[in-house]
C-alpha cells in the first residue's frame, strides 16, 4: 500500500522524548514512526517516509496524485486534475509545466486521491533507496509558493544512473526503512514553478499555441519543450534562458542529476571564468539556500576544465572513482552524512595537562591512527569513530563503522585505510557514491559527478 | 638497660627515657604508664599490628600485596611527597589524595589531582553531565549537553550537516594525553559498554567484561550500573568521599584495595 506523506509542522505530536538539541529547533518529526529529522530532510532516516521541509506555517496537506503518466499526457492530466500540481513523472523533463489557467491553490487536506494504478506503478518501480520523492512535496512547495513563501528543498542524494538497480532494491528492502514507500519517479529539485502570468511566450512548434516560458510542455497538444539532454530542445529556465546552441556550444556544462539519476536542466560553462552561486541569476542555482551566494568558479587552464571552491561554505565535492588519498580535516559526504577525517596526532587534547609532569590519565591509543566524525552542524561533531586497523570499513549494515538509520547509504559504502603513515579513502562500489570535499580546486574530467549545495551535476566536457 | 615500651600509637618500642616515639611522634607515656605497658606482650613489629585501616596495592608499582597501614591521622599519597610514594607512575599528582580519619571514619580527599580518585562502584551511581568513569582500561566521560552548533552561516547559507543523533546522552572515550577518542550517542535510554556485542564495544581491553556496565537515562540524570563485571566499575570521587571496608581505588595505575579492621 501507497504510503503518502504530508508535511508535518515541528511542533505537532512528537510522540518520542527526545533529548533535542536546543540549536536547531526546526525539525521535522515523522508522520509515520514520530522520529525527529533535521529540517532539510526529504526522508525520515527512521523508515523512510517522505518528509516535508519544516513550513513556516501550516500548509493544507495536498492532494495526492496519480502517479504512472509519462510526458505530454502526464502533463496535460496533471494540469486538468489540479492545475498547479501536475505530478512530475520519470523521464518527464525537470521543469514542469504547461498550465493554461492561472494557479489555484491545493486542495484542502481531507481528499488523499487514490488511484488504482498507484499500487501496480509501486510494484512495477518499487526500488533504489534514492528514489524517494513524491508528488506531496511539489504540491506543498507549490503551496507554498502560492502563498508567496520562499521554498527550500533539501538536497537529495542522487542515484548513479548506471547504479545496479538489483542491488539497490536489495539494500532498500534490506534496510527495511522504505519497504513501504512508493517511490515517486521524479521531481524537479527546483520547483519554484513558473506562473502562467510570465512574459515572453514561445509558441509551440507542434500546434502554434502560446507556451508561456519556463514551461515545458505545450498545454494545447503536450509538445514538450524543454532543454533535456535527451531531446536537445529549448532549455527552459524561468530566468536564465540560454539558447540551445550556446549551450551545446559552451567548451562545458554542468548537467543537473535529479534523484531518479535522470538528467535535467544544463548549464553552459564558457571558456573564460564562470562563477556560480546562489546569487547567480538562474534559478539552478538562485533557489539552493545551501550554496553561497559566490560559492565555486568553473574555468578552463590550457583546455582542461577546473572547479574552485570560493571559499563557500558547504564547500564542493568531487565524486570519488576508487582509491584516493586524504588528509587530515578531510571531509566528505555519504548518503545524508556529512564526516570528517582527522590524524590522530594532530588531533588537539581536550583535557588539560598540568605543569608539574604529571601525564593526563585515559584509555590506551592501542595504536589508533585517526578518527572519523559526523558534523552535524557549523564546527560541529557529533559522533566519533576511532580508526585503529589498516582498514575500515563503513557502510550502513558492514563495516566497524555504521550508518543503520541511513537509507542512502550503501550496505558497505566506502573504506578508509592506513599504509605507511599515508590515508586512503576507497568506495566501494557504492550506489549513490562517495564525494570528496575539493580543497581550493580541482581538475574536472568527463562525466564526474559535483555536489554543489543540494544538487549533483554531472561534467560534461566537449570534445 | 633501659626498659622500652610500646608506643600506643604505632606499638614501636620506645625506650623509656624517650619522651616522644621514634617512629611515630607520639608523645611516650609517662614512666608508671610505661611500666605498666611494659607489662603487655609487645609486638615483633609494626606491621604486625592492623591498626585501624590499611590499603593494600593490588595492581601497580613494585610488589602486588604490599599494604599501607593509616595509622597515623592523615596520609598522602603522590609521586613525590606523602607516606604512600608511588615515585614512578606519572599519572599520580605530586601530592594526589589524602587518607585521613574523621571521628573514627576514614575518608579519601582528592587534593587537586590532575587524574583524580576512582573509585569502584556497589550500586548504580548518579553521573553529573561530564562525569567521568572507568570501565577496564577505558576512560569514559557521559554529557547531557546538547551538542549546539549553527546550521545557518555566514551570508543566511544553510549548512549542509549529518542528521543530528535523537539522543538523550552521549559517552565520550578520553584518551591518555587527554584527546578525545570514540563518542557515542545513544540511540535508546540505555548504553551497555563491554568488550562485545554491546552498544559500546571495546574488543581489545583485555580488562573489560563482555558486559561491564550500563548506563541509563534516569528522569534527571545519567545513571551508571556495574554489570557484574570482573573488574568493575569506578567512578571519580569530587572533594573527599568516606571509605568502607572492601572499596577498591584508582589512583593513577595504582589500584588499592581498604581493609577497614577495627575503626
Amino acid at each position: 500500500m501507497a504510503t503518502t506523506c504530508f508535511w508535518v509542522a515541528n511542533s505537532s505530536a512528537s510522540k518520542s522524548p527526545t533529548f533535542r538539541p536546543t540549536g536547531n529547533p526546526n525539525v521535522i518529526t515523522c508522520p509515520n514512526c514520530s522520529r525527529d529529522n533535521e529540517n532539510h530532510y526529504k526522508f525520515c532516516l527512521g523508515c523512510g517516509t517522505e518528509l516535508g521541509k519544516a513550513p513556516r506555517m501550516s500548509l493544507p496537506a495536498p492532494t495526492a496524485l496519480p502517479l504512472g503518466l509519462k510526458g505530454p499526457a502526464a502533463a496535460r492530466m496533471g494540469a486538468a486534475l489540479v492545475p498547479p500540481a501536475k505530478p512530475a513523472v520519470k523521464n518527464a523533463p525537470p521543469r514542469v509545466i504547461a498550465i493554461p489557467e492561472p494557479p489555484e491553490p491545493p486542495e484542502p487536506p481531507e481528499a488523499q486521491v487514490e488511484d488504482p494504478m498507484v499500487d501496480e506503478v509501486a510494484i512495477e518501480r518499487a526500488p533504489e533507496p534514492t528514489l524517494m520523492t513524491s508528488n506531496s512535496e511539489i504540491l506543498a512547495a507549490m503551496a507554498a509558493e502560492a502563498a508567496g513563501h520562499e521554498t527550500e528543498l533539501p538536497w537529495d542524494h542522487s542515484l548513479d544512473a548506471s547504479a545496479d538497480l538489483a542491488s539497490a532494491m536489495a539494500a532498500a528492502q534490506m534496510a527495511g526503512a522504505i519497504s513501504d514507500e512508493v517511490p515517486f519517479p521524479h521531481v524537479p529539485t527546483s520547483v519554484a514553478a513558473p506562473l502562467p502570468t510570465h512574459s515572453d511566450a514561445r509558441l509551440c512548434v507542434q500546434c502554434g499555441a502560446a507556451v508561456p516560458d519556463g514551461f515545458k510542455f505545450c498545454g494545447v497538444c503536450g509538445t514538450r519543450h524543454d532543454a533535456s539532454p535527451r531531446r536537445a530542445s529549448p532549455a527552459g529556465s524561468p530566468v536564465f534562458v540560454p539558447l540551445v546552441q550556446d549551450v551545446q556550444a559552451a567548451p562545458a556544462r554542468l548537467v543537473v542529476i535529479h534523484p531518479d539519476g535522470t538528467e535535467g536542466d544544463v548549464f553552459p560553462l564558457t571558456s573564460g571564468e564562470t562563477t556560480v552561486g546562489r546569487s547567480h541569476p538562474s534559478s539552478i542555482f538562485s533557489e539552493d539556500p545551501f550554496l553561497s551566494p559566490r560559492h565555486a568558479t568553473f574555468y578552463f587552464v590550457k583546455g582542461q576544465l577546473f572547479a574552485r571552491d570560493e571559499a563557500s561554505l558547504n564547500g564542493v565535492f568531487l565524486r570519488i572513482k576508487g582509491e584516493v588519498e586524504i588528509f587530515h580535516g578531510d571531509m566528505f559526504r555519504i548518503g545524508q552524512q556529512l564526516v570528517r577525517f582527522e590524524e590522530m596526532t594532530q588531533v588537539r587534547p581536550v583535557l588539560p595537562g598540568a605543569g608539574d609532569g604529571t601525564a593526563v590519565m585515559g584509555s590506551p591509543v592501542r595504536g589508533a591512527w585517526g578518527r572519523l566524525s559526523a558534523i552535524v552542524a557549523l564546527q560541529t561533531p557529533a559522533a566519533v569513530w576511532v580508526l585503529r586497523r589498516a582498514e575500515e570499513n563503513i557502510g550502513r549494515e558492514r563495516g566497524e563503522i555504521t550508518f543503520p538509520e541511513d537509507g542512502f547509504v550503501s550496505g558497505g559504502h566506502c573504506k578508509l585505510s592506513h599504509r605507511t603513515g599515508r590515508y586512503f579513502l576507497t568506495d566501494v562500489d557504492s550506489t549513490n557514491g562517495t564525494y570528496l570535499r575539493v580543497k581550493a580546486e580541482a581538475i574536472l574530467s568527463r562525466h564526474d559527478l559535483i555536489l554543489l549545495g543540494q544538487q549533483l551535476f554531472k561534467i560534461e566536457i566537449s570534445a | 638497660m633501659s626498659v622500652t615500651v610500646t608506643c600506643s600509637n604505632c606499638q614501636s618500642p620506645v625506650p623509656s627515657e624517650h619522651r616522644f616515639c621514634g617512629g611515630c611522634g607520639q608523645v611516650a607515656k609517662p614512666a608508671a604508664e610505661a611500666a605498666e605497658a611494659a607489662v603487655k606482650t609487645a609486638f615483633f613489629g609494626a606491621m604486625q599490628n592492623a591498626g585501624k585501616a590499611k590499603l593494600i596495592l593490588i595492581r601497580g608499582e613494585g610488589m602486588d600485596g604490599v599494604s599501607y597501614h593509616l595509622n597515623a591521622n592523615e596520609h598522602i599519597a603522590g609521586r613525590k611527597s606523602g607516606a604512600i610514594l608511588f615515585p614512578e607512575d606519572n599519572y599520580l599528582s605530586p601530592r594526589h589524595a589524602n587518607f585521613f580519619y574523621d571521628q573514627g571514619r576514614l575518608f579519601v580527599r582528592d587534593e587537586g589531582a590532575l587524574n583524580g580518585i576512582f573509585i569502584r562502584i556497589r550500586q548504580p551511581v548518579e553521573l553529573e553531565n561530564g562525569e567521568l568513569f572507568l570501565a577496564g582500561e577505558e576512560l569514559l566521560r557521559v554529557e547531557l549537553r546538547d551538542t549546539g552548533g549553527e546550521s545557518v552561516g555566514p551570508d543566511h547559507t544553510h549548512f549542509f550537516a549529518s542528521p543530528r543523533p535523537a539522543s538523550r546522552f552521549r559517552v565520550t572515550q578520553l584518551f591518555e594525553g587527554g584527546r578525545s577518542g570514540l563518542v557515542h550517542y545513544s540511540r535508546d535510554a540505555a548504553v551497555v559498554i563491554g568488550r562485545e556485542s554491546c552498544h559500546i564495544n571495546f574488543p581489545n581491553d583485555r580488562f573489560i567484561s563482555g558486559r561491564h556496565c550500563r548506563v541509563d537515562f534516569g528522569p534527571t540524570k545519567v545513571v551508571v550500573t556495574d554489570l557484574q563485571s570482573r573488574n568493575g566499575t569506578y567512578v571519580r570521587v569530587s572533594g573527599q568521599h568516606e571509605l568502607t571496608h572492601g572499596d577498591y581505588l584508582f589512583l593513577g595505575r595504582q589500584l588499592l584495595r581498604v581493609e577497614i579492621t577495627n575503626v
